[in-house]
């Protein structure tokens, strides 16, 4: 990277950061309200220190990736069922429909379902990533090109052969994109999972400690939950940017 | 490689809830090695004709075929796969592809040294140029190729048609090729078939005029104007039986 972009790049976390640090410093707000940059490294590094902080981080990336994995799995299946069956007049209201409810809202079922124990924290990830992941596949699937699709039939290619050799590949850059998407929601999920009566976990870390009224540990859990979760998304575009280098786009003529 | 009777051959696509006829009882007959050149101007059912053989469209009537044999597809685009390399895309439709015969295909469209190569990283002659060797990877009975030089510019378009000539001279390969360049036809054509509201019209034999053509002789600008006038012709009774039957609809 030029420094020029690296300049670019930081000059604004840098700049609130210093605000912040600036206003602390002068008392511009209580410390309860926000507190001073130095008191949240504190908190972060003796709740590293202590492995608390590790424990945490590991119970809720095990939750993301359970949850991810049920959720890809799901859509691919379904994604991939509904462009076979060509059958959305029966099932794809709803679809919609579903879509459109927050799974914040299903707490009280789940709980009355699944329990408090890790089964009804993945279905709520799994509620919150099903939509955009199954969306994306799909969308990959439906939208193969039939020009391309045209050139296996000449051939005389079976259904399973025209699937694999090229619907299959024509949306893969839209099934990495509903990957990288999936991810960023169940990460975004967790704390409302871990909000259903959990011991360990980033989210409960938080809750925790806004019970105990420790507003520098609030502001360390947030910041390593979007580090964390920018951290993967960034190591993701780039994965995807490597395997799949503008497949499917532009025109194929 | 084969030999193809097509008897009666008729097809519609329904527009907007009518029946839109587009072929309407067409009959040829391919023989083994032949060049056929079907011309028309647009909507005569030219492209509808190609898609048939190629086991794109559902039709009714008859295409006979002496043996069992693949079609290779030549299309208006190239339609490589963008994530193969051109060998890969050579190899396509091959169950089980030969690397040296493959190498040889591509050799015969002179890609050679461009066998790793993507398709965006080719000029648009050079993919038409794969898709060709993509095609008769298939060891087909019939070449089917639909306009496939249209959008190629003028001096590449001329390359590419000496190539298809000194391919078919060679490898006696059936072809039917689809164009509404009358130029274009009489340069490749053993016969020309010029097809009019999905039937054909005239056909025309040009098996006394040898390969490699030369337009400027009086027999071909003679065959030339001929061909011309019938298709501008057919342009104008097209119109006016059009204008009759909205004067007898009204």
């Amino acid at each position: 990277m030029s420094p020029r972009r690296f300049i670019k790049r930081c000059a604004l976390p840098a700049l609130l950061f210093a605000l912040w640090w600036l206003g602390s410093a002068r008392q511009w707000w209580s410390p309860y309200v926000l507190p001073s940059p130095a008191q949240v490294w504190r908190a972060f590094w003796s709740m590293t220190c202590s492995g608390a902080l590790l424990g945490d981080l590991w119970a809720s990336v095990r939750r993301v990736a359970v949850g991810f994995s049920v959720s890809f799995a799901l859509a691919f299946a379904l994604g991939l069922a509904s462009v076979w069956t060509r059958r959305t007049e029966y099932y794809g209201h709803l679809v919609e429909f579903l879509r459109h409810v927050p799974p914040l809202s299903l707490i009280p079922l789940l709980i009355l379902w699944f329990g408090i124990g890790e089964k009804s924290k993945i279905v709520l990830i799994v509620l919150a990533t099903f939509f955009p992941i199954y969306m994306s596949i799909r969308k990959g699937f439906v939208t193969a090109n039939r020009k391309l699709l045209e050139v296996g039939r000449t051939m005389g290619f079976s259904r399973w052969r025209l699937f694999s050799r090229i619907m299959f590949p024509c949306a893969v850059p839209d099934i990495l994109v509903g990957v990288r998407i999936g991810i960023g929601y169940s990460w975004r999920a967790i704390i409302s999972a871990e909000m259903i009566a959990a011991a360990s976990g980033l989210g409960y870390m938080i809750l925790d400690a806004q019970q105990m009224s420790r507003s520098d540990k609030v502001v360390a859990g947030v910041f390593v939950i979007g580090l964390v979760g920018y951290l993967t998304d960034s190591a993701l575009a780039a994965l995807i940017a490597r395997a799949a280098p503008g497949a499917g786009d532009g025109d194929v003529g | 490689m084969a030999k193809y009777e097509i008897v009666g051959l008729r097809k519609s696509f329904a527009l907007g809830g009518e029946k839109l006829p587009v072929l309407r009882g067409l009959d040829l007959t391919l023989e083994d090695g032949d060049f056929v050149v079907v011309a028309g101007r647009s909507g005569c059912g030219k492209t509808t004709l190609l898609r048939v053989l190629a086991g794109l469209e559902s039709y009714e009537g008859e295409v006979r075929a002496s043996e069992r044999a693949r079609v290779g597809m030549v299309f208006q685009e190239p339609r490589l796969m963008p994530w193969l390399s051109v060998y890969d895309n050579v190899a396509f439709g091959v169950e089980k592809p030969e690397k040296a015969r493959i190498m040889e295909l591509i050799r015969a469209v002179r890609l050679d040294g461009f066998e790793d190569v993507r398709p965006a990283q080719l000029s648009g002659g050079m993919q038409h140029r794969a898709a060709l060797a993509r095609a008769l990877a298939l060891d087909p009975g019939v070449l089917l190729m639909d306009e496939p030089f249209a959008a190629l510019d003028y001096f590449t378009r001329m390359t590419m048609q000496e190539l298809l000539v000194e391919l078919h001279r060679r490898t006696g390969i059936t072809v039917v090729f689809v164009t509404h360049s009358i130029d274009e036809a009489l340069l490749l054509g053993r016969r020309v078939v010029i097809l009019d509201r999905g039937v054909i019209e005239a056909r025309y034999d040009l098996g006394s005029m040898p390969y490699p053509r030369d337009l400027s002789l009086p027999g071909a600008g003679r065959l030339r104007r001929e061909i011309l006038a019938r298709i501008m012709n057919q342009n104008l009774n097209a119109e006016s039986q059009q204008s009759e039957s909205q004067q007898s609809d009204s």
